[in-house]
């Protein structure tokens, strides 16, 4: 027994001795260093990005950036992980008063001592980048008010470089304005704050800023003075209306304003169909003007979409999209129009009828046919009667009344109500739903009422005499 | 004159008398051991040529007064009898006598003298299992029994062992009978979220091995049927150790073992990850997006994070086993205490085990005897993340093998350093580390009986038992590791109840006349009753990782996961069995069960199991006795039916209460909705069993075996049928005309080929074969090629390859397979109608195949390219060398092919090496235009828009040998312990120390997938003693 526990215990001592006698495999290697620039460009306050990765076997003590001149003695202490492998960013920032050039140090320590050094050299090099001014608008909107004598703008305004700022020049040449602003930082503010009559006028204005490289940068807006704009509560409306500004609305006894769907808070969506590139649309939530645009896109304070103002129509921009069918989406909280390319699904070229209890187009099982029809608007040309008992009408790809189940008939068709405008118009294959309604009219008129499938939207129109 | 010749004569008598050695009489004091080196109590000690004597203490010693020149017999039953010269101190070890051993094996609700066995049972000697580091006996009867396939689910402490009998035909796993009560056997409680751990091994892992006496597998249906419907798996008998007569004994047995990965996969360093990532990139003509400059390359020392490292170490495993036993003769008590404790190689992942037991027989007189046996078991898992999921859901194992090299552990603000290639994709290994996954499984089995012999040779006997487990699992993912962060933490609580009760009543009638004849019938009756009840819950949104999940209140998930389910199932049998055996050598056996169970339809609510087999003893033959060379034959056959109870849900037409499933006005709601058709004639499967053995023994058991035949049929497969699609449930359970048919063989080898004094050497030799087919298949079966109507299940069928395509060829079969993807054979097309889109059909329905290559890769082209189905074997060898005892243990497979997973993971996706995953070193042969002899396909793969996994191109061959155990122990001699010791063994072992096979994967048997838990080797050190 006691001879078998000697034996044992000569074993693992012999074993013991041997594992630890092992030298852990490069252990005696010095540890890698990898940087990813072979020498640095600055000037003085530039930050300077050296990216690398340090590595080794027996793991990373610290990674060490020094540089005595400038006194830089940046130590990352990696002595909690010792990681075998470590990738960094460091950023050089260069001193105010940098001289050049200059030696960065950067060294790597393992874990058993060993050490990996690298040496940087650091050159001047002006900036490349042009400064620039934030905040500065095409045109800026500077209000009175109605009995104000002068119009005082209040830009403010940020200027950044890459490179410290020297100077900016600001101009405007319609009131002899020429000042110099003498800046240092890398990032500096500026306020622009001018006197000017109270009269809508236009001023042309230009901004030169310069840096210490030397880069020089024009900015160039215009300051328009103007009578203060009148903004409209802003309320999440129950629906938009849109309408073609180019068209007259007293041509029109239906369907001049074309209904907007309320999607979310304060955003609303519609497809419409835009003739031409010069055809305007507006938005608005009330039927009729009185003779100025209550609403669009104003391209002056935030462009505001929904604002009342008695300006000129010169003042306020529609919306034109150009030629073709358009998916449109407006949000009035965040100021924005977006458009899509609207791809019809359902729109159909087939012949359509139009059925209504008029007396004017059928009474009982038959339809009227289309008159004519243009791509995916049909055209029916009619003569609406003062008189008649009940004033719905709608369209249907089938002549008559009596329908097949499962998608034979489709029929157009909107919700009808008392108010007679209301809603869009949908599409539907089933006997369900309503009719749009005809306007009333005090003696017989002539009308086209045209359909486009596409949107779908309806549209009664007087003909007119050519 | 006559005085002197008186004087003469006196005087010449002394002087002989003198001459004569004095027989003097002494005590002669000697002790008594068995092969155990076991102190024999009640061994018979005779004086040679005399009828004095004496017989053995209970330390095994005698004293006898004897004569010098005298022998002693030394005899006791099962060993053979020793005539020794008498001496001071003596020393006698007993042999077994193999021959005259009457082993009395259990066969289920019962026993019986394995020579009267007649239906297909095999013993294991539990004392030959290697203990150390094995927390299962699953674990350790791996390779032991020819027929049983036992394979781990994962190497990860605790898991689940998928054990097979005879090509595991019937689908279930073998019933487990621990003292006559069968065990509980319930499902994995898992977490509920994207990660869980190993899948636990929730049968034998309950059980010490320790606490083993004997194991007995029941194999065939003749022997298996007593247990009817359960027992479609085959059965496994497990005994437990109970008290013996004689003074308290105490036993400990100890050891600790280490464990190291062995087999893990080798992936790239970081050099040679970021030297291929610019080199696939350039491959994939984006040559623009390379990050890393050769200059970064150069000047790279070491070999980059190694992150298996990170999230493995030395697994350490510490058990320790101490019972007391001892008793009366009316009274026999038994108990022990067990503590296996398994840190596994993954850090964080560990495995807690706490057994107890007590078993206590009494007797009251002559006819009375109950017993109790009560045990309890506390499992303590410490989970990680296991499995081969990908991105944001990888776990630890698959991450630590796939992370990016050239990226530390954590950033310089101690968070998790991310792949900079992909960021928020991959989560960082170590990070994983920081999951909480904790689940506690704790089980009390009480069993009791009460025997009764009111008339001689009548015995009636009720058990009772129950079998209680409580599982509860709990996870936290926090909000350091990927997933967590997206889910703002995320906490799991499951626990579940299940309980089983048993009431087994037998009278069993058993009489012997004469040795002429034994009869033996039994009937009995049983009831049980399992039960179980859960419920779970699974959160996210936390405001603090701190609490873990133990404030699951704090919540801010909308809809949290949470479940509750509840059900009981119960069966009523009546067993039968008769067993009847002439003149010791023609044994006939009919076993029968009838269960009643609420598993199954009411038009088929009782089953019957039948089970015959009949045994010849040609060696007690009289024409046979003669053969002093043979000590054993035995032909045997038998026929049985098992069933398939399961879970024959199908039989009923149900609904679900379904959280989230149907959708009223766009919204998801609750609702209660149809989940299941009935089929109310469904009927449970049928297991038909035919055997057919030869036992043998030549030279007094010097060679002994067994060589089996065997065919089960299973009929009545419970399958799931496609309705109509409009069906608002559109599956229905049915019993289907398929049949599956599994032959087999099995040979069983014992030898003893050495047996002196100081040396012995015995060798176990296990050898299976077997193939499992589909023979009969439903009236509407439509064959194929890769399907015919006759399947063996091993088949494997797919594509077959011929290498790389080279620069500048092209096939019209491959049209999106360029330069580097595999070649794949257009071997076979289809024959066309004259409308040249409709296939012709054979009168079968099957499609008609030209023979002939068509210009296109589809089914007609898939062969079938190997046959997979394992020829499992094992050598067992144990040596003694004086006071040494050698155990080598070998098994292996001789047939096998499988994936090799990994290479095809990562050559497959080697395209992934741009996201920054890494891949094996082997990709470094990959097919190039700079490396056209590349043995493994290039990037061009991927677009193929074939699976390499449907061919033969990743298939390797996987048999394997494995030198499993080698232990190695020294039994100390007791008198170095003055008696104070009754034995002690000291011994050291290793296991799973080599592996030869051509498989280039991970391993031959375990998960070959990256992500898959590694193998380990261990080295242990063990101590056994008694006093």
């Amino acid at each position: 027994m006691k001879q078998l526990i000697t034996h044992l215990c000569t074993i693992s001592l012999v074993a013991s001795l041997f594992l630890t006698g092992c030298q852990q495999e490069g252990a005696e290697l010095r540890p890698g260093l990898y940087l990813d620039t072979e020498a640095i460009y600055a000037f003085a306050g530039k930050e300077v990005k050296i990216s690398g990765q340090a590595s080794c076997y027996t793991g990373i003590n610290s990674v060490a950036f020094r540089c005595e001149k400038w006194g830089i003695n940046d130590v990352t202490d990696l002595s909690w992980q010792k990681p075998v492998v470590w990738n960094f960013d460091y950023t050089l920032k260069v001193p105010q008063n940098a001289d050049f050039p200059q030696n960065l140090i950067i060294t790597v320590t393992d874990v058993n001592g060993s050490e990996m050094k690298k040496t940087l050299r650091i050159d001047y090099a002006p900036a490349t980048t042009a400064p620039y001014v934030e905040g500065l608008r095409k045109q800026i909107a500077v209000e009175y008010a109605d009995d104000a004598t002068t119009a005082t703008s209040d830009v403010a305004l940020v200027l950044y470089g890459e490179d410290n700022l020297r100077y900016a020049v600001v101009q405007i040449p319609d009131l002899t304005i020429r000042d110099t602003i003498t800046l240092s930082a890398k990032e500096e503010k500026l306020r622009l704050v001018y006197d000017f009559a109270a009269q809508a006028k236009t001023y042309p204005m230009s901004i030169t800023l310069c840096d210490q490289s030397g880069n020089i940068t024009l900015s160039e807006s215009e300051i328009v003075v103007m009578p203060k704009e009148k903004q409209d509560e802003l309320k999440d409306h129950e629906y938009l209306l849109v309408f073609k500004s180019n068209l007259n609305e007293s041509d029109y006894l239906y369907g001049y304003y074309q209904y907007v769907e309320r999607k979310d808070a304060f955003g609303y969506e519609v497809n419409v169909y835009a003739e031409s590139d010069e055809t305007e649309f507006f938005f608005t939530t009330e039927h009729n003007t009185d003779g100025t645009y209550k609403f669009g896109l104003s391209p002056y304070i935030s462009d505001r979409i929904i604002s009342t103002q008695s300006y000129d129509k010169n003042y306020v921009k529609p919306f034109r999209p150009g030629k073709g069918y358009w998916g449109l989406y407006i949000n009035l909280k965040d100021n924005y129009i977006e458009k899509w390319e609207y791809v019809p699904s359902q729109a159909t070229t087939s012949t359509l009828y139009i059925a209504s209890d008029n007396g004017v187009f059928v009474a009982g099982a038959q339809f009227a046919k289309e008159t004519s029809r243009e791509n995916y608007i049909h055209q029916f040309d009619y003569t609406l009667k003062a008189v008649h008992s009940s004033k719905w009408f709608l369209f249907a790809d089938k002549d008559y009344w009596g329908w097949a189940p499962n998608n034979t008939f489709v029929r157009y068709w909107r919700p009808w109500d008392a108010g007679g405008e209301i809603g869009g118009w949908w599409t539907d294959i089933n006997s369900e739903g309503g009719s749009g309604n005809l306007p009333n009219v005090q003696e017989d008129t002539d009308v086209s009422i045209c359909f486009d499938t596409a949107i779908p939207w309806c549209w009664i129109k007087k003909k007119v005499e050519s | 004159m006559r005085i002197i010749f008186n004087k003469f004569r006196v005087s010449l008598f002394t002087f002989l008398m003198l001459l004569v050695p004095v027989a003097v009489l002494a005590d002669i004091k000697g002790t008594v051991f068995d092969e155990n080196h076991e102190p024999v109590i009640g061994a018979s000690v005779l004086i040679e040529g005399t009828t004095q004597g004496t017989i053995t203490d209970f330390d095994g010693v005698f004293v006898l007064e004897v004569r010098e020149g005298q022998k002693l017999v030394i005899s006791y039953m099962g060993y053979i009898t020793q005539t020794l010269p008498a001496k001071k101190d003596m020393i006698v070890n007993l042999v077994p006598d193999t021959k005259m051993i009457e082993e009395v094996v259990v066969i289920g609700y019962g026993a019986s003298k394995k020579s009267n066995i007649s239906g297909s049972v095999e013993t294991v000697k539990t004392d030959e299992l290697p203990k150390a580091a094995s927390a299962s006996v699953g674990e350790m009867l791996k390779g032991r029994t020819s027929g049983m396939f036992i394979s781990s689910s994962s190497a990860s402490p605790g898991s689940s062992q998928n054990i097979t009998i005879r090509g595991g035909l019937s689908g279930q796993k073998p019933l487990i009978v621990i003292d006559g009560v069968p065990q509980l056997q319930a499902s994995n409680l898992g977490s509920g979220t994207g990660y869980s751990g190993t899948d636990k091994d929730n049968s034998l892992m309950n059980i010490s091995p320790d606490d083993i006496e004997s194991i007995n597998i029941l194999k065939d249906a003749s022997a298996a049927s007593i247990y009817g419907s359960d027992a479609s798996g085959g059965v496994i008998l497990i005994t437990t150790k109970r008290g013996k007569e004689g003074k308290p004994e105490v036993a400990y047995s100890g050891s600790v073992a280490f464990q190291t990965i062995k087999d893990a996969p080798e992936f790239l360093d970081a050099k040679g990850f970021m030297t291929e990532q610019n080199r696939v990139f350039a491959e994939l003509n984006r040559a623009d997006e390379q990050r890393y400059t050769q200059a970064m390359i150069d000047n790279f020392v070491g070999n980059g994070t190694n992150w298996l490292k990170e999230v493995t170490r030395t697994g350490m495993v510490n058990e320790h086993n101490v019972s007391l036993n001892g008793g009366s003769e009316k009274t026999k008590y038994l108990m022990s205490l067990g503590l296996y404790d398994h840190k596994g190689i993954a850090k964080n992942n560990d495995m807690t085990r706490i057994t107890g037991r007590i078993n206590l027989d009494q007797e009251f007189g002559k006819y009375v005897k109950v017993g109790v046996n009560t045990s309890f078991t506390s499992l303590n898992y410490n989970d990680v993340p296991l499995g081969d999921s990908r991105q944001s859901d990888a776990a630890l194992i698959y991450s630590a093998m796939t992370f990016n090299p050239t990226v530390p552990i954590y950033n310089a603000d101690g968070s998790y350093a991310d792949n900079p290639n992909r960021p928020n994709i991959y989560p960082n290994p170590v990070s994983l580390l920081d999951i909480k996954d904790q689940s506690r499984s704790y089980d009390v089995f009480l069993t009791g009986y009460l025997e009764i012999k009111p008339i001689k040779d009548l015995t009636l006997r009720a058990t009772g038992g129950v079998d209680m487990k409580f599982d509860e699992a709990d996870q936290y993912v926090p909000t350091t590791t990927l997933k967590g962060a997206s889910l703002g933490g995320q906490a799991s609580k499951q626990s579940r109840r299940t309980n089983l009760g048993i009431i087994t009543t037998t009278a069993t009638y058993a009489h012997n006349w004469d040795d002429k004849h034994d009869l033996s019938v039994m009937a009995g009756w049983e009831w049980k009753k399992n039960m179980w009840i859960g419920h779970g819950m699974v959160a996210n949104n936390f405001p603090t990782d701190d609490a873990l999940m133990h404030n699951m209140g704090t919540s801010e998930a909308e809809n949290p996961n949470i479940w509750s389910s509840k059900g009981s199932g119960q069966m009523a049998s009546f067993i039968g069995r008769a067993a009847y055996t002439a003149l010791n050598r023609y044994i006939f056996t009919f076993n029968v069960r009838v269960d009643g169970s609420s598993n199954f339809s009411k038009k088929h609510q009782w089953g019957t199991f039948p089970g015959v087999s009949v045994a010849w003893r040609i060696s007690e033959e009289p024409f046979m006795r003669e053969a002093s060379w043979l000590s054993d034959l035995k032909l045997r056959g038998g026929y049985g039916q098992t069933g398939n109870a399961g879970s024959l849900t199908g039989i009923n037409t149900f609904y679900g209460v379904n959280r989230g499933t149907y959708v009223i006005d766009g919204s998801l709601v609750n609702g209660i909705g149809l989940k299941k058709l009935g089929n109310p004639d469904l009927k449970w499967e049928t297991l038909s069993d035919a055997n057919i053995a030869l036992d043998f023994g030549f030279f007094k058991g010097r060679l002994a075996g067994t060589i089996e035949f065997y065919q089960r049929d299973r009929s009545d497969v419970i399958l799931t049928k496609s309705l109509m699609s409009y069906n608002e449930i559109n599956t229905i359970d049915y019993n289907s005309q398929e049949v599956y048919r599994n032959r087999g063989m099995e040979i069983t080898l014992h030898t003893v080929n050495v047996d002196t004094k100081y040396f012995g050497w015995n060798s176990d030799i296990c050898f299976s074969y077997y193939r499992n087919k589909t023979i009969t298949r439903d009236p509407d079966f439509i064959p194929s090629n890769y399907d015919p109507y006759i399947k063996d299940w091993g088949d494997v069928y797919g594509y077959r390859t011929d290498g790389i395509i080279q620069s500048g060829e092209s096939y019209s079969h491959l049209p999106n397979s360029t330069a580097g993807a595999i070649k794949y054979m257009d071997v076979n097309g289809y024959v066309y109608e004259a409308d040249g889109t409709t296939i012709k059909r054979n009168e079968d329905g099957s499609y008609m195949l030209s023979g002939e290559p068509d210009g296109k890769l589809d089914n007609a082209d898939l062969v079938k390219l190997y046959n997979s189905t394992p020829i499992p074997f094992s050598f067992n060898n144990t040596f003694r060398i004086w006071h040494f005892d050698l155990n080598v243990y070998l098994y292996g497979s001789l047939n096998g092919y499988k994936t090799n997973d990994v290479l095809y993971q990562s050559s497959y996706g080697i395209a992934d090496l741009t996201y920054g995953v890494n891949a094996l070193t082997a990709v470094k042969n990959r097919w190039t235009y700079q490396n056209p002899t590349g043995t493994l396909p290039g990037v061009a793969e991927a677009n193929s828009g074939i699976d390499p996994a449907n061919s033969d191109y990743f298939y390797e061959r996987s048999w394997f040998l494995r030198l499993d155990n080698i232990s190695l122990g020294y039994n100390f001699p007791t008198e170095w312990f003055k008696g104070y010791v009754k034995s002690a063994r000291l011994y050291v072992a290793m296991r799973n120390i080599a592996v030869i096979t051509p498989y280039k994967g991970m391993d031959p048997e375990t998960g070959n997938g990256i992500g898959a838990y590694p193998n380990q080797m261990s080295g242990a050190i063990g101590l056994n003693f008694k006093f």
